[in-house]
């Protein structure tokens, strides 16, 4: 996980039953872009995180968090 | 298929043929950077330049340019592009470290220009390409 990054999208993701293909059609983005998000490898952009948040019907802030929050 | 499934098998193949074609440049640039006996020296040439200015285009913009642009936004999305910035950064590198090697190496051996640009191109390509398709397929 990037220093100071927290997510939460794997937990979320399972909560809804949501599989990461299911997911990553939903964002428009590859699989493997969810699962290198899910594993703290990448760092989504600011429009990604949001578009992620928004499939979730989530805030972002939910997903993602400083490790600090 | 869906895009999805296309945009994974084809970004798989990419990666592939990418890392595939890394090990030929290097193998090319240091077993046979001299003369051929089978083919004109302009053939050669031509079939090296074009081989490399292919995979200089697949490098900059993902290639896989027949498939439809649904398919191809996603197997150029974020990850793909952070990991192509990161594949040129090392061709970068890898440039610089084999331009300098090259220079000491002309000191101490004759080295033509056209052998030495070559070498230099391959290495520098195929580091970029290795990188690239190293990122993809973790």
């Amino acid at each position: 996980m990037p220093e100071g990054l927290s997510n939460r999208l794997r937990e979320l993701r399972a909560e809804r039953d949501l599989t990461q293909a299911a997911l990553a059609e939903l964002v428009g983005v590859s699989r493997k872009t969810i699962n290198t998000i899910e594993n703290g490898v990448f760092v989504p952009s600011t429009v990604l995180a949001l578009k992620l948040a928004r499939a979730m019907g989530l805030p972002v802030e939910s997903l993602f968090s400083l490790d600090h929050d | 298929m869906t895009d999805l499934q296309q945009a994974e098998r084809a970004s798989r193949v990419r990666s592939a043929l990418m890392a595939t074609m890394a090990v030929v440049l290097i193998i090319n640039a240091f077993i046979a950077p001299g003369e051929s006996s089978t083919m004109t020296p302009a053939l050669r040439h031509g079939i090296w330049a074009a081989m490399i200015v292919l995979w200089l285009i697949i490098l900059a913009t993902g290639g896989w340019l027949q498939m439809a642009r649904s398919v191809r936004s996603l197997m150029n999305d974020e990850v793909a592009m952070a990991n192509r910035a990161k594949a040129l950064q090392t061709g970068f590198w890898a440039a610089s470290v084999g331009g300098v090697a090259l220079y000491f190496a002309s000191l101490e051996w004759t080295v033509s220009a056209h052998v030495a640009i070559r070498i230099l191109v391959d290495v520098t390509v195929a580091a970029a390409m290795l990188r690239y398709a190293w990122l993809e397929l973790r």
